[in-house]
């Protein structure tokens, strides 16, 4: 009651700001719910939330209701009058309208033809692969012909994290320009799906390159999504050690505590994980791993437990390696190495029982092992679960509407379950009905029927996060200087039989080894040629992360440029260059010729013993890359003047199985 | 006057008006909903770049080249873009990358089974005839690769061809029976190399290269023929069967290290094999037993439509082309030319820096030119068509069912005339079928 604003003022001051007090909290709700929740929503969902909430809002506000209903009366009487006048034209728009969004041209094109382009964790490629040949098909049985989905495995995880900075190219010391030449890592992903989410978030991309400055070095936009299914990192026992007595209930054990009752009745006496360094379940499983090993087997520090997980008589680049090696060896009539406890994925296990394609590419047996290469599951509580997420990767120069439904169809696709088929659980950890490889472990094995993904568990410090993994595990390994000897004579320039380049093969070797040494460990890149020598010094050095893209760099651009500089006289050269002190040369070269090496034996015997008085910290490893092999003269007698380890010659073998087994001489030889 | 007009015909101009709107505001809602990019523009740069997969050639001589325009155009410097070892990783990149409009990519390294895929789908801009020195003393052959639809899309680079291989000591096989029943190392991996030899077994066993270039569909007769032939193959010597597990690398080991004397590859095959000390000159070169048909392969280089510095890119393809560029290529880095010039002039290579033995022979190098152009001369298409890598996929697929049930293996059964027929034409049309 006020006729001249008295009481009436405070009252609608305080109306106002009640109006206000609400819409700022609404909106502010909405906000947070709408970035945190609404966004993953369908649009008509989006519509109702915001409907529902404005509605709110109004009945919240006093007299609102009131003044809805009036208006709500008034645009009826409206709309009836325009319904009226209107008709025809509203009855021709009710075609026309519902066209705009069902034809193609207006609709916006599908993603139906499209080439997606997949990457995976090289654990997962055959998988995936085969998950993607039967997504083709559906497609092309449903009007959609053409489409190709490629699946290729990943780097390791710097050179991946490099790659969504700088446009997918591999480390060559470039700022953003673009040198004369740029390797590609593969294609680039339109899909990554990589072996868990923890390395998904610790690959956000850093780069400083933007798509003016160089569209071919900008950096990749990465959605990550939710996980198309999930697979636990297992304890694999051969049959021997199969003893689910001494497990109890299966899962409800600690690592710590499963491997000391096995090994406390001596069913087990070590444990074999593939590098780290390639294998992403291996370097996840590694904080569990030292935390196991550390309060069973080796007591104390990190490095005495890194020391025997380097040392295993079994090393591969990835478990889908380790298990293609084990089929070569039943294939070859060997026995197992029956006291010795494999931490591998659950998936690629049941699919090597299963006798499955564990690779997509050539030169892995298919077929069951017999009954004494089986590998039984253990699970424990605290191995990591791998929960694959779903990253949209896109890159600039391709971002287009069409690219992104095909990806979507892609990811709708997947969300079905449809890589139980292949070995995976669902999402949540249970065991699809579908999951047939899984399954059959069952046979006269326990196998749960769900395992929850779970944060990642080890030491703490280890575990919150990507980096924090690779520094603790970076840390148990020690820190010694590594020169790389790399010979780049003309003979270099011939090929290998599993083709390319000698210098190719021996600059993949090289490209991994820098990668794999610890960031601060110093490390010396020296080329030798009857042109370029090393007395001269490296032609590239790093103590630190920030310099050693400059040392692959260098590695990368390293051409065959002379004739031959005989071995011992390149090693003798190089060494003059290097510092006392504990620290490895590792030698790089096809093995030259004798022709070229005179008298090579008894100079490399008067050679390693003056190294051995002045440099007794020195050790000596040639890599040959073939075609000749440690037997092969020169590298036969140099290499018996140094001693026993000092060549590891496997021509044939993959780059990552081979440095897998070079790093370990590297770090404990 | 208007007003009464409009007065009159008041609801027509009430319907027009309502439709419009309402059309209007479904257009809008129909904006909004799209796809909004994260990031605008095709890619556009500076220079030119290439498209390629990744250069395993002995000293990277593509590299060298590229360097080479480089000395020689500062202005137009170019930039090798190697995207993987694997073919179908770098198809799929090209392919993708064209898809989405990206103007990344200047010129692009074509894989001759490619061609009609990317140009059905416009991939390509149309060669000019500056871009092309001397198309005369292009190998009719390869120039064919480069072509689609009556129109020319590519210059051929480098180019393949089957060769027999043959240890010293040992004779060459005078006709395919022969060569069948002693066996030889080939490429029977399910993967590319399968359609391949697979492809030339079936073309010189049943004497017509059918499944070669226009191939519209396949008739049952020709199915027959097909069958014959894949027949043959399984039926052959033990080292076929172990051929089965091998690509280009596992058969030349196999013939490197005496378990094969006899070996299919292609040419890169002599530098490797010269350069091995297992093997050294020990060997001869020969072209496939008559007739002597071998599958053509090889890449071709083409101008990207979305490239936004086409008479550029033009002007690399004349100069990687050009004969020069070639013959570098061939007698320092084992590929095998396109212009038939410079199969005549088999000069060694020029660099110092290669020890006598490192390198072929200057005679031994001759011959093995002379055979690698008769080889060419027989060369036949793969199937033409926009759909190659269904076909391929499918192809694959009914040959290792032939492969398997004659190896007894559980499952398998040798598909039909018919079954084959349908199989195949559905596969040349992009459609999805098997045996």
């Amino acid at each position: 009651m006020s006729s001249e604003g008295g009481p009436e003022r405070p009252n609608r001051g305080i109306q106002r700001l009640t109006v206000l007090g609400i819409a700022v909290t609404l909106f502010g709700v909405l906000v947070g719910v709408y970035h945190g929740w609404l966004l993953s929503r369908p649009w008509w969902g989006q519509v109702l939330f915001v409907a529902g909430s404005v509605g709110a809002f109004v009945v919240s506000v006093p007299g609102g209701w009131a003044r809805v209903k009036a208006g709500f009366g008034r645009a009826v009487v409206a709309v009836a009058g325009v319904v009226k006048w209107s008709w025809p034209g509203l009855a021709a728009a009710a075609f026309a309208v519902p066209a705009v969004f069902v034809v193609p041209g207006l609709s916006g094109s599908g993603g139906c033809g499209a080439d997606l382009r997949v990457v995976t964790d090289a654990e997962n490629v055959a998988s995936l692969t085969a998950a993607a040949q039967r997504y083709v098909a559906e497609k092309a049985e449903h009007g959609c012909p053409g489409m190709t989905v490629d699946v290729a495995g990943d780097a390791p995880t710097d050179e991946v994290k490099n790659g969504f900075a700088r446009g997918w190219t591999s480390p060559d010391g470039e700022d953003c320009s673009l040198a004369a030449r740029a390797t590609l890592l593969g294609s680039q992903p339109d899909v990554w799906i990589p072996a868990a989410r923890t390395i998904a978030e610790g690959m956000r991309p850093y780069g400083t390159c933007s798509a003016k400055q160089n569209p071919l070095r900008a950096k990749a936009d990465l959605d990550i999504g939710g996980s198309v299914g999930s697979s636990p990192v297992v304890m694999g026992v051969f049959g021997d050690a199969d003893r689910q007595d001494l497990a109890g209930d299966q899962g409800r054990q600690s690592l710590a505590a499963l491997l000391h009752v096995f090994s406390a009745d001596q069913v087990l006496n070590s444990v074999a994980r593939p590098s780290p360094d390639t294998s992403d379940s291996a370097l996840l499983a590694t904080p569990v791993l030292h935390q196991a090993l550390r309060n069973g087997w080796a007591g104390g520090d990190r490095e005495p437990v890194e020391k025997i997980l380097d040392q295993s008589r079994i090393t591969a680049g990835d478990a889908a390696s380790m298990l293609c090696a084990f089929r070569d060896d039943d294939a070859a009539g060997k026995n197992p190495p029956g006291d010795v406890a494999v931490i591998v994925p659950e998936d690629l296990l049941a699919r090597y029982d299963h006798g499955d394609v564990l690779t997509a590419g050539t030169g892995c047996r298919s077929g069951p092992p017999s009954q004494k290469w089986r590998l039984f599951p253990y699970y424990t509580t605290d191995l990591p679960v791998l929960d694959h997420p779903f990253v949209h990767v896109r890159w600039p120069g391709e971002d287009t509407a069409r690219r992104d439904k095909a990806v979507a169809d892609f990811r709708k696709w997947l969300d079905g379950g449809q890589l139980a088929r292949e070995g995976l659980r669902s999402v949540s950890g249970k065991l699809p009905t579908e999951n047939g490889a899984v399954r059959s472990l069952r046979d006269g094995h326990v196998v749960p029927d769900a395992v929850p993904p779970h944060r990642l568990r080890g030491d703490a410090g280890c575990v919150g996060s990507l980096q924090e993994v690779k520094d603790c595990y970076a840390g148990a390994r020690p820190a010694y200087p590594l020169s790389l000897l790399v010979d780049v004579s003309g003979s270099m320039a011939n090929p290998v039989t599993k083709g390319g380049p000698r210098l190719g093969r021996a600059q993949d070797l090289a490209l991994r080894i820098v990668g794999d040494v610890r960031p601060t460990a110093p490390t010396s890149l020296f080329l030798f040629s009857a042109v370029t020598r090393p007395e001269t010094g490296p032609v590239a050095s790093s103590g630190s992360e920030a310099a050693r893209p400059g040392v692959q760099a260098a590695i990368q651009r390293a051409v065959t440029n002379g004739r031959d500089l005989a071995l011992t006289t390149a090693i003798e050269q190089a060494a003059g260059r290097l510092q006392r002190g504990k620290q490895t040369l590792v030698v790089l070269t096809d093995g030259q010729a004798p022709s070229t090496n005179r008298d090579a034996a008894a100079q490399a015997r008067d050679l390693a013993g003056r190294l051995r008085a002045d440099k007794p910290g020195l050790r000596l490893l040639i890599v040959p890359t073939g075609p000749g092999d440690c037997g092969a003269e020169p590298v036969a007698s140099i290499a018996a003047a140094f001693g026993p380890g000092s060549c590891i010659g496997r021509p044939q073998a993959a780059v990552e199985d081979l440095v897998s087994l070079v790093m370990a001489d590297v770090f404990w030889g | 006057m208007t007003v009464h007009v409009l007065a009159r015909h008041r609801r027509l101009f009430s319907s027009l008006a309502a439709f419009v709107l309402l059309v209007g505001a479904g257009l809008v809602v129909r904006w909004s909903m799209g796809y909004r990019p994260h990031f605008h523009g095709c890619g556009k740069h500076r220079g030119l770049t290439i498209a390629t997969d990744v250069d395993v050639s002995p000293d990277f001589q593509r590299r060298r080249l590229v360097e080479d325009w480089n000395r020689t155009h500062p202005k137009e410097p170019a930039a090798l873009i190697e995207v993987a070892r694997s073919t179908d990783t770098t198809r799929s990149q090209i392919a993708a990358a064209l898809d989405a409009g990206s103007c990344a990519y200047d010129v692009l390294l074509v894989d001759v089974a490619w061609l009609p895929e990317y140009a059905e789908r416009g991939f390509l801009a149309e060669v000019r005839d500056s871009w092309m020195d001397d198309p005369a003393d292009f190998v009719p052959q390869t120039m064919a690769t480069g072509r689609w639809d009556g129109r020319q899309y590519a210059v051929p680079w480098f180019t393949d061809a089957g060769l027999l291989y043959v240890r010293k000591g040992e004779k060459a096989p005078g006709s395919w029976d022969e060569l069948l029943r002693r066996g030889y190392a080939a490429q029977l991996e399910n993967y590319e190399g399968l359609t391949a030899n697979a492809l030339e077994v079936i073309w010189n066993t049943q004497g017509a290269a059918v499944l070669s270039g226009d191939a519209g569909g396949v008739d049952v007769k020709t199915a027959q023929q097909i069958l014959s032939g894949l027949d043959r193959l399984a039926g052959a010597g033990p080292a076929l069967s172990a051929s089965r597990a091998y690509m280009e690398d596992g058969s030349l080991e196999a013939f490197a290290s005496g378990r094969a004397p006899l070996m299919r590859n292609w040419p890169f095959a002599f530098r490797a094999l010269t350069a091995d000390p297992r093997v050294g000159s020990g060997f001869d070169v020969a072209t496939l037993p008559k007739p002597g048909l071998t599958v053509l392969g090889g890449w071709d280089l083409a101008v990207s439509a979305r490239s936004e510095h086409r008479a550029e890119a033009g002007r690399l393809i004349d100069f990687l082309t050009g004969r020069d560029s070639q013959h570098r290529l061939f007698v320092c880095g084992g590929f095998t030319p396109t212009r038939t010039s410079v199969f005549d002039d088999a000069t060694p290579c020029k660099d110092p820096k290669y020890t006598s033995g490192e390198l072929p022979a200057p005679e031994r190098f001759a011959q093995f030119a002379t055979t690698l152009k008769a080889a060419l001369y027989q060369a036949r298409l793969r199937p033409v068509t926009p759909y190659y890598a269904q076909f391929s996929e499918t192809f694959r697929g009914c040959v290792e069912q032939v492969l398997n049930a004659r190896a007894g293996v559980r499952g398998a059964a040798r598909p039909s005339p018919g079954t084959l027929a349908n199989a195949l034409t559905a596969a040349l049309k992009g459609e999805r079928g098997g045996c």
